[in-house]
């Protein structure tokens, strides 16, 4: 499949399968909407686990230093719903994540999405509802 | 022994219910034909309502969060919703009350103010919503929340959710627990009256929320719930709610289900703990915001 119809295939499944979600956290309890970060760096760990995935970053500031960044996913039976596999973000990978800063302001992010090196744009927002398809559906 | 022996008899109930779900699934999976149930099952009169069902609006996204009010402004940005893709929030899914809002007592509503309050500025776990912390849904929560995947016999009717966790109705002319006994998912009874099962579920514990937004009942909570077949793929799910401890009235919340129809579509476990850390988060965002603004503090809840 190539990267243009795997990117359509998951905005397909997004699709059809926005409603699979439901409210498990007070969001804005947890994340920043005014601390929106977009963290460029390399994944160290993938935790596709209940009730929210993770991913791990590291991020070099300006001065060089690394911070690990974690990063909460939607779930795993949301992303699988999507099309997303074990394989789809491996440690290792250079990726571009955009999400939200923490409240507590430790290095953690609510995503809202992951672009891999080949270029895709994934969503990964953790409430299943993050995709803008799901927002022309409604 | 009874309470065990029904404990028991629901765990196998479940287990079978899965066992049975997943049998159908593969045999539906090599028949697409097959998936589609008729209206009426083949053995009895009675309505089929067996499927997966996902809810089609209304408590399934926005007012999870709050009954009354929808999904709020900033949860909107953070989860990449905009006011316009929130269907219903100016809908509501109280369908009985003016402007669609809950009839607390006086005192009720005090607290249900303090405890929204105290969700966004938690000073203790018991501040968090029982759901965040991984505990069961609870009743009615888990009736209007999410989708699940639904099982009947002529004796039961087993509804196993999505988010985790199952419920058995009994449509066997049993009475229900002694009132001294409180469960998460309380006790269902349930009747056919035509096209719709009627439930009648008491021993509700107190632990649980309607919501993310701290509405909440006490342990007096009385429903009964209408689960209506409006055609094959439509299902309508109404609740009275009673409890004259908390409400001034009782009050009907409604919702609606439509039929997964996505072909070889499975429902997967969802086990909640092993990755929660919204809690530490909540928490500690609450730490540090009270030691930039120690005013705001003291906002215990009393429960």
């Amino acid at each position: 499949m190539s990267s243009r119809k795997l990117v359509v295939a998951l905005l397909l499944a997004s699709l059809t399968l926005a409603q699979s979600a439901f409210a498990h956290h007070a969001f804005a309890a947890e994340f920043d909407v005014n601390k929106p970060v977009t963290l460029n760096g390399k994944v160290t760990k993938v935790e596709l686990i209940n009730p929210h995935g993770w991913l791990y970053v590291d991020v070099a500031g300006p001065d060089g230093k690394v911070t690990n960044w974690r990063v909460e996913t939607n779930g795993p039976n949301a992303l699988l719903r999507r099309g997303w596999r074990k394989e789809t973000v491996q440690v290792g990978f250079d990726v571009v994540v955009q999400g939200y800063q923490a409240r507590d302001g430790s290095a953690t992010a609510n995503g809202t999405s992951v672009t891999l090196p080949n270029g895709q744009k994934l969503f990964i927002g953790a409430t299943g509802t993050a995709a803008p398809p799901d927002d022309k559906k409604n | 022994m009874r309470i065990l022996a029904r404990l028991l008899a629901a765990a196998f109930a479940v287990a079978f219910a899965a066992a049975l779900s997943q049998s159908d699934d593969r045999v539906a999976a090599q028949t697409p034909a097959a998936r589609t149930p008729a209206q009426r099952s083949a053995s009895s009169s009675v309505p089929d309502l067996q499927g997966y069902w996902q809810g089609s609006g209304y408590a399934t996204v926005d007012e999870a969060y709050d009954l009354e009010k929808g999904m709020p402004e900033d949860e909107r940005i953070i989860t990449g919703r905009t006011a316009a893709s929130t269907t219903n929030a100016n809908k509501g899914v109280v369908i009985d009350t003016p402007d669609h809002k809950i009839p607390y007592k006086p005192w009720a509503l005090a607290l249900r103010d303090r405890l929204a309050y105290n969700v966004y500025h938690p000073t203790r776990l018991e501040d968090i919503d029982s759901l965040t912390r991984c505990y069961q849904m609870g009743m009615p929560r888990q009736s209007f929340l999410g989708g699940f995947h639904i099982v009947q016999t002529a004796q039961f009717v087993f509804l196993v959710h999505g988010n985790g966790g199952a419920r058995t109705i009994a449509l066997d002319g049993r009475k229900h627990l002694d009132p001294k006994i409180k469960l998460w998912a309380g006790d269902s009874i349930g009747r056919w009256e035509g096209n719709t099962l009627i439930v009648d579920v008491t021993n509700i514990n107190d632990s649980g929320w309607y919501d993310v937004a701290g509405n909440f009942h006490s342990d007096e909570l009385h429903l009964i719930e209408k689960w209506t077949l409006v055609n094959k793929d439509l299902l309508r799910y109404e609740v009275l709610n009673t409890d004259p401890r908390v409400f001034t009235r009782p009050w009907t919340l409604r919702n609606e289900y439509k039929r997964v129809t996505e072909e070889g579509f499975e429902q997967w476990e969802n086990a909640c703990y092993e990755g929660e850390r919204g809690v530490e988060l909540m928490l500690n965002a609450a730490k540090k915001n009270q030691q930039q603004a120690p005013q705001e503090s003291n906002q215990a809840s009393p429960r």
